[in-house]
């Protein structure tokens, strides 16, 4: 069920009758349950977006401790090197490629140009974007 | 064999506020949850609010949410939405006013048909140069508002035009080879109209008429698109 800021107001279809009227549900963003492929992929990028977004003010935060000498930045690079750290750098890449790969989709069925194989583009993105986080936790964690 | 099932419904009056009502149904699988919804008010509860005609998906007049997703219930099976034991959770169709328990006011829906003209276009079939399996009738749109319930834009930009009237927009273009009256160009190509679909595809996938409203949105994209670009062209040269 969809959470909704519900309020009531004078119809006017039927005026002297108070209808319930739905509020703004930003909630179905992100539910994708029992629905289409495509609204998978709507949320993917909705979820992932949000995500970069965060991730760029972190990112604008990490390079701040530059601003406090060779010091604080030697050892934000030996927090980096941590298991957790690097796990964080899987979830990063994640979003990159959901985000990335699922774009190229929209741009295309966007356009009109490939609209009828949104269902197998978006499992050729996500295939893609599995065998790509893979090679890239490999990579991660070997280097 | 009849199937015992659970109907939880939603409920709305203005002056009692919203409720959600439950109700054990016995019934046959092969009927249909809108068979269950009028046995509910038969034999239970006679306040019960809802509407329906046709029974057979031709008036469009009794569209739910059930579990979750947009249907038709005149043409929704009982064994196709739950099992023997199972629960429905029926609610009225989403981003419209609820005027009563399961009945909306389709006002929306209509303001933006109006929009658009509320064509009733034609020829129906597929047009000179068209493959059969490239058609999508606007034509059978029976104007049930399954689509601008299910569309997760429309959860969040009620100005938004939505995709039946933008399917009927398409369709307009479509078969006028390619004019659109100055009134409806407005109404589609600006930031509430066809630039605002993000291709979730779920008007498509709720439509109990084949109509694909997503498809006709990006290809009334794709015709805006290369119209822009024409206009870029013609104004630099």
């Amino acid at each position: 069920m969809s959470s909704t800021e519900e309020y009531l107001e004078e119809s006017k279809t039927y005026p002297g009758h108070k209808v319930r009227r739905p509020g703004s549900q930003v909630s179905r963003w992100f539910a994708p349950w029992k629905r289409g492929l495509g609204t998978w992929g709507f949320v993917l990028n909705r979820v992932a977006g949000l995500g970069l977004v965060l991730y760029l003010f972190l990112h604008l935060a990490v390079l701040s401790l530059l601003t406090r000498g060779q010091e604080g930045w030697d050892a934000f690079i030996t927090l980096a090197k941590s298991p957790l750290f690097l796990l964080l750098d899987v979830v990063l890449l994640a979003g990159i490629l959901g985000h990335g790969l699922n774009g190229l989709r929209v741009a295309l069925i966007g356009t009109g140009l490939l609209v009828r194989w949104h269902r197998p583009l978006f499992i050729a993105v996500a295939v893609i974007a599995v065998l790509g986080l893979v090679a890239g936790a490999l990579l991660f964690f070997s280097a | 064999m009849s199937w015992q099932i659970t109907y939880k419904i939603k409920r709305y009056h203005p002056d009692q506020g919203s409720r959600v009502d439950t109700f054990q149904v016995e019934i046959e699988p092969e009927r249909t949850v809108l068979d269950g919804i009028e046995l509910i008010w038969a034999k239970q509860d006679r306040t019960l609010v809802f509407r329906h005609a046709c029974h057979h998906a031709s008036c469009g007049s009794c569209g739910l949410v059930v579990n979750g997703v947009e249907v038709l219930p005149c043409i929704k099976l009982i064994q196709d939405a739950t099992t023997d034991g199972g629960t429905l959770e029926v609610e009225p169709l989403r981003n419209f006013p609820v005027v009563a328990d399961l009945v909306v006011d389709m006002a929306p829906f209509f303001e933006r048909m109006q929009l658009i003209g509320m064509p009733i276009v034609g020829p129906t079939g597929p047009l000179p140069g068209q493959e059969p399996d490239e058609y999508t009738a606007f034509e059978n749109c029976i104007e049930c508002g399954l689509c601008l319930s299910a569309c997760p834009v429309v959860a969040t930009d009620s100005k938004y035009l939505g995709p039946a009237a933008l399917a009927a927009a398409e369709r307009v273009i479509e078969v006028s080879e390619g004019r659109l009256s100055d009134e409806v160009l407005a109404a589609v190509d600006n930031e509430h109209g066809l630039w605002r679909c993000h291709a979730a595809f779920e008007c498509s996938e709720v439509c109990p008429s084949n109509v694909d409203p997503a498809g006709r949105i990006m290809a009334l994209r794709r015709r805006m698109t290369f119209e822009r670009l024409r206009r870029l062209v013609g104004a630099k040269g």
